[in-house]
């Protein structure tokens, strides 16, 4: 943020070589990021290897494992239940949580009365919750979502809460002067500074909410990838476990690097701008 | 200090809301089942609850079966996460090469559900306390590992020259300068570490195991004895905010200690 540089000339030649060195580097660290599965994987190889026991699948049986797993379809409608509960759950947190953070931001009193109960429901263990969730809502869908999305309102609420209340009072003060529209104010002033952290919220609200949603489908559940883990510790796949922990791990990580590549992106357009 | 204005709304100030929001939740729990506002079988009064987890907590059994293995797990979880993080923070911060291929791991690992482990670990080791206090320690352990490097980070180049200059060995260079430069960090760290060794505990006895706290909720749970079970989670909501309390104590104790 500290590189805002108004007195630069207008000539787009500092923006384009920027904007080709941060391409380069986005590669590099692209480059970087992959060091370290890539270290797992062969040390996890390694063991297992050395290990040479059929309760300890290598790689390779973990990958034979995913395939056979992707050949059925009962297991594929697993992965796409969860992915449909998954965003749902996601998508009801983001503007649920959102709003209230918003709404409840735009007042440095209300801000203080509620951060501490909101903290305290983002922090506390919710997993021993959810038979209540089932006993209110019952063993379908919707206490699933409702677990999933319980756990991913809150630090939602929070972030945007805190980062709305403690908006740039010069960026409110300048929309005043420019006699801006509640509208343009809210569009141009308010959401553009907002952005960043609403982005952070949305990557660590996901996060929890598939957390929680795993945890759900693991306790009672007859599908979703959650099920699936649970269901083969009972007939000792432990290859299919093995690959489908990965499997999880890699549909998590998709959308986390999606958000942090926007991130990046939107931090540096408000540096450069 | 006696003009200090306090921002009040209704004529209550912010904490007074907070609390008045606390007790409108709690007299809601308890007289919301009373009055059938939700249906009396699923969700107990809150009196009730309480009753129920007094009457536990007199017992020998409930204290064996369930809360002295929780309380052991997150313990162990909770002290190996702390040794193993700052060390590894240490380790990280002393090669930079390292450090920037774990980095952006950190920042991401939360973002995966690490849970989907945890039948894997059970299915190799079987279950038991092994498999619990590993997932607890991995739940808290890179919270404590991001902090450290943040806290060394932080600190003051003249502090690191001072090492340098009395030529300590790395040992000591460790335990007398590094460590304690970040400490301010790491006692934050600690505390989000003992939320997540709580969380990872209790979500692994819930889920698959014989024993502990979480185990006993997901079991009263199965056996209908829905007192108990609510008893239980309310035991779990306790530690836990006895656990953000206590670290939140420390936190404003700490500066005073210094001087």
């Amino acid at each position: 943020m500290s590189t805002v540089a108004p007195e630069r000339p207008s000539s787009t030649k500092p923006a384009t070589l920027g904007a080709g060195r941060r391409a380069g580097a986005a590669g590099r660290s692209f480059a970087v990021l992959l060091i370290l599965p890539v270290v797992l994987v062969l040390l996890w190889a390694l063991v297992a290897t050395l290990v040479d026991s059929l309760v300890f699948p290598g790689p390779l049986e973990a990958l034979g494992g995913t395939v056979d797993d992707l050949g059925d379809e009962g297991y594929r409608a697993s992965m796409l239940t969860s992915l449909r509960l998954l965003l749902v759950a996601w998508l009801m947190a983001a503007v649920v949580g959102g709003l209230i953070g918003f709404l409840l931001g735009q007042s440095a009193f209300w801000t203080r009365v509620f951060s501490t109960p909101l903290f305290a429901f983002y922090s506390i263990p919710k997993v021993t919750l959810y038979p209540v969730f089932l006993l209110l809502l019952g063993l379908g869908e919707a206490s699933r979502v409702a677990f999933a999305f319980f756990h991913g309102v809150f630090p939602m609420a929070l972030l945007v809460m805190g980062a709305t209340a403690a908006l740039d009072p010069k960026l409110v003060r300048l929309s005043a002067a420019l006699e801006l529209s509640w509208w343009q104010r809210l569009t141009k002033v308010v959401l553009p500074a907002l952005m960043p952290t609403v982005l952070l919220a949305l990557r660590i609200s996901f996060g929890l909410t598939f957390l929680g949603l795993v945890l759900a489908e693991m306790f009672s559940s007859d599908t979703g990838l959650g099920h699936e883990l649970v269901a083969n510790v009972a007939n000792v796949r432990v290859d299919r476990i093995a690959g489908q922990v990965v499997l999880i791990a890699l549909l998590a990580i998709g959308p986390v690097l999606a958000l942090l590549g926007l991130e990046r992106r939107v931090k540096a357009r408000a540096g450069i701008r | 200090m006696s003009t200090a204005v306090v921002e009040r709304r209704l004529g209550l100030t912010a904490r007074a809301w907070t609390v008045l929001l606390v007790l409108a939740a709690a007299g809601l729990l308890e007289i919301a089942p009373r009055v059938e506002l939700v249906d009396p079988f699923s969700v107990v009064p809150l009196s009730e609850m309480v009753t129920e987890l007094v009457a536990l907590l007199g017992t020998g059994g409930f204290w064996g079966d369930a809360l002295a293995p929780s309380l052991t797990a997150i313990a162990m979880a909770f002290g190996l996460a702390l040794v193993l993080g700052v060390a590894a923070g240490v380790l990280l911060w002393e090669v930079r090469a390292v450090r920037a291929a774990v980095e952006p791991w950190l920042t991401i690992y939360y973002a995966i559900p690490t849970f989907a482990l945890y039948p894997l670990v059970v299915a190799v080791m079987g279950v038991g306390l092994g498999p619990i206090v590993l997932l607890g320690t991995m739940f808290a352990v890179v919270a404590v590992v991001t902090s450290t490097l943040s806290g060394l980070d932080a600190a003051p180049r003249t502090v690191l020259r001072l090492a340098d200059s009395l030529q300590m060995s790395r040992w000591q260079r460790t335990t007398k300068i590094l460590v304690p430069a970040a400490l301010p960090h790491i006692v934050t760290g600690a505390r989000l570490g003992l939320s997540y060794a709580l969380i990872g505990v209790l979500a692994s006895e819930f889920v698959l195991s014989t024993s502990g706290l979480g185990h006993f909720i997901s079991r009263a749970y199965n056996d209908f004895a829905f007192a108990q079970m609510y008893a239980g989670v309310l035991l779990v909501l306790l530690l836990a905010t006895i656990v953000n309390v206590g670290f939140a104590a420390l936190g404003r104790r700490r500066p005073e200690a210094n001087r």
